[in-house]
């Protein structure tokens, strides 16, 4: 039955974490930022709320549904878009073994990372073309004797050099391959990115495979079937979520702000133009959720979410691009001074919405 | 739970009124063409079709929620332009149900009663009207002069309830409302008004008011404010409605790409499609946000009752969305898309008045800013 009915447990975790986000990772972003990095203190506040790593501590309860991690996505991307991504990349990593690991490759990942400390892993899946597709990936999994030899170059890799593991994406002659391999594996070589134009923090980083050898065992999934287009539908319903957030972000800044601000012996609100920006972006704020709880929806209830994922994906990108867009403008010069965090949210927004199987619901 | 799955009832209900939608789709060309007949309330068909509104009345427990349904049998109907049993409850009879009489209730239970509030020169501002109601204390009867236009409903109907300044001109505006029959002294109705588009609708060009005398009977009692109510169960349904001609151009469009070997995949890269697939995902994906604010809004209107905010919002959203969604479509297809030969063309000239009409869309921008700023409509004008 069709419902917006939030469950209680759904109300508490929003609530919660949305309380986390403005008192412990808000007032951390913009440092964050400047610094490229993530602190630690941020990382251990972060896998201390026990989220990300839920399937690995707890493997045979029922996790969590995408329709709570997308709620709780968009409270995280409140707090700070970089800090969403250090716990949206692991619970891709984790999240595709839950779905489609053997329970050798569960047994091997789990309890890696299931202890108390920060844990680091990720999809490596982007290769710098704009018209990628499953069928034409440029790494190539070929096979050996003991099982796969990855060769090629894996772009946009979120906290490259934090992960222990990387799930990475290659091509073979049965199609798409989702491999688990450990940062230290012969043959890989990470390097960071120059700098992203947001999300600075997260530390993309480049991938290069030379003859890296996969053990049958560890390609994802019973015979290697795991479904690499389910893992980009998820990213893109909570890569929706956290457009939700920033952009709720935006507008919690900038509509106070032109309150109080005099333009023309009037505030900036008063002037029609601006206030119905205003109305736009709470509009819009409103169906960017409805399209992201639709599609979550639809993945905890095992239906097919591919159109539904790839519609959020295109829908919240672009509204999220327009809300921050015109934070900016609200702010005039100020928007463009890093004084003020509407800036640096354009520029998440911007950057989230052309990244692919980066994080999860 | 958040949920978006329709329920058994849900589905027979809609897949019904879309069965009957079809029905209307054949009668949908001439009655654009012949835009002077009276479209009939009932087409030929509703003789032999199941009434849907009754089907959902029956089993409305085991639906999602009956306005949301209801709002959903009007989107159906919307796809298929002309309703085959005209169910919509006419604004008029709405505000008579909302603050009538009861003896008012009973004379106009079953016609049809149209809203007349826009003026040559009242569009947006309902503050702007100028109809005149002079209380003559001798005759114990209002004398009404004016003019109403855009009246819909109103040839095939039986008469409209308007909105009259009972104030004189140097005092502070007062509105009250009052009812007219057609067949009153003093009304004079134009011939119906030639649109683009929606021609299946009866639109009255102009109802001019010359002394029309009303006795205390035709005075309904109750201030602009709460007659404008009404609007709140309205708004979310006009966006629905206008949705559902979204829904047809998009399903009409997608045809022609299928015929032009133009595929259309989900879950690859953005950016690797062709420009007329980007296109046409990105209108699906705005009809899809659309059709989910509607739904929410109908979906609390079941919870708790309707309200102006959300009804705002679903209309200002579904029917800017339609605008587009129509626009973009035409853009896709490319020349073909001007024939008559389908019904692309007629689409594009229907859906453009659904951002004006019961509230302009910079009209719900404006309610929903005043709201979120807190401001007065001095405050934010």
């Amino acid at each position: 039955m069709i419902s917006f009915e939030m469950l209680e447990e759904e109300k508490i975790a929003q609530e919660t974490v949305r309380r986390f986000a403005t008192d412990v990772l808000r007032p951390a972003a913009r440092d964050s930022d400047e610094e490229s990095t993530l602190p630690e203190e941020i990382l251990e506040a972060l896998w201390s709320l026990g989220i990300a790593q839920e399937v690995a501590v707890n493997p045979e309860t029922e996790r969590k549904s995408q329709v709570m991690n997308a709620i709780i996505m968009e409270e995280l991307a409140y707090g700070d878009a970089s800090m969403a991504f250090a716990l949206g990349a692991p619970m891709a990593f984790l999240n595709a073994v839950a779905d489609y690991g053997t329970q050798a490759q569960k047994d091997a990942m789990f309890p890696k990372f299931a202890g108390n400390d920060y844990r680091a892993s990720a999809i490596a899946f982007g290769e710098g073309v704009p018209n990628w597709s499953l069928e034409t990936l440029k790494t190539k999994a070929t096979k050996s004797s003991e099982g796969l030899t990855l060769n090629g170059v894996k772009k946009m890799v979120p906290l490259a050099e934090r992960c222990e593991y990387f799930l990475v994406i290659a091509g073979s002659d049965a199609g798409p391959v989702a491999c688990i391999v450990p940062k230290d594996a012969d043959g890989l070589t990470i390097k960071p990115e120059s700098g992203t134009l947001g999300l600075r923090a997260v530390g993309f980083g480049t991938i290069e495979l030379a003859e890296v050898q996969v053990p049958a065992n560890m390609v994802l999934g019973e015979g290697g079937a795991a479904s690499v287009q389910a893992m980009i539908d998820s990213s893109r319903v909570a890569l929706g979520a956290i457009q939700i957030g920033i952009s709720r972000s935006v507008f919690d800044y900038v509509v106070p702000y032109a309150k109080e601000r005099i333009v023309h012996r009037q505030y900036l609100a008063q002037k029609q133009t601006v206030a119905f920006w205003f109305a736009d972006m709470k509009m819009e704020i409103e169906a960017m959720r409805w399209m992201v709880w639709k599609g979550a929806s639809m993945l905890r209830n095992g239906e097919d979410v591919t159109k539904q994922a790839h519609l959020t994906h295109a829908y919240n990108g672009e509204k999220g691009l327009w809300i921050t867009d015109h934070g900016i403008q609200t702010l005039g010069g100020h928007g463009f001074i890093r004084e003020h965090p509407v800036e640096l949210w354009y520029r998440h927004s911007r950057s989230a919405s052309l990244l692919e199987a980066c994080v999860a619901v | 739970m958040i949920d978006f799955t329709y329920t058994q009832a849900d589905k027979e209900i809609l897949g019904l009124a879309h069965e009957q939608a079809k029905i209307a789709r054949k009668y949908v060309r001439y009655y654009d063409k012949n835009e002077f007949e009276i479209c009939p309330a009932n087409l030929p068909e509703a003789n032999e079709e199941p009434d849907v509104r009754a089907m959902l009345d029956e089993r409305k427990d085991e639906t999602s929620g009956y306005d949301l349904i209801n709002s959903l049998i009007y989107h159906e109907e919307g796809w298929g332009n002309i309703p085959l049993r005209s169910a919509r409850l006419p604004l008029g009879s709405m505000i008579l149900e909302m603050i009538g009489t009861k003896e008012q209730q009973d004379r106009y239970r079953g016609l049809y009663m149209a809203i007349g509030l826009t003026e040559p020169g009242a569009g947006s501002d309902p503050a702007s009207i100028r109809t005149t109601a002079k209380w003559d204390e001798a005759a114990k009867e209002w004398v009404i002069n004016g003019e109403k236009i855009f009246v819909t409903g109103l040839l095939r109907g039986h008469g409209a309830v308007i909105l009259a300044r009972t104030s004189g001109p140097d005092e502070p505006a007062k509105f009250q409302t009052f009812i007219i029959e057609k067949t009153m002294e003093g009304v004079h109705l134009s011939r119906k008004a030639r649109k683009m588009g929606t021609r299946a609708d009866d639109t009255a060009s102009s109802m001019i008011l010359d002394n029309v005398r009303l006795s205390e009977d035709y005075y309904v009692g109750g201030d602009f404010r709460s007659a404008m109510s009404v609007l709140n169960e309205t708004r979310g349904v006009v966006g629905g409605i206008a949705l559902g001609y979204a829904r047809a151009a998009l399903e009409e469009t997608k045809g022609h790409l299928d015929k032009a070997g133009i595929e259309i995949e989900y879950g690859g890269s953005m950016q690797g499609m062709s420009a007329a697939a980007d296109r046409f995902i990105r209108m699906e994906a705005l009809f899809e946000a659309g059709i989910l604010t509607v739904i929410r809004t109908k979906w609390l209107e079941t919870r708790d009752g309707p309200s102006k905010i959300p009804a705002a919002i679903a209309k200002a959203i579904g029917a800017r969305a339609t605008r587009k969604i129509l626009q973009e479509c035409l853009e896709i297809v490319g020349p073909a898309a001007l024939s008559e030969d389908g019904l692309l063309e007629k689409w594009f000239r229907d859906v453009r008045i659904y951002d004006i009409y019961e509230g302009a869309g910079e009209i719900q921008r404006l309610i929903l800013a005043r709201d979120l700023l807190g401001y007065s409509s001095k405050e934010l004008s």
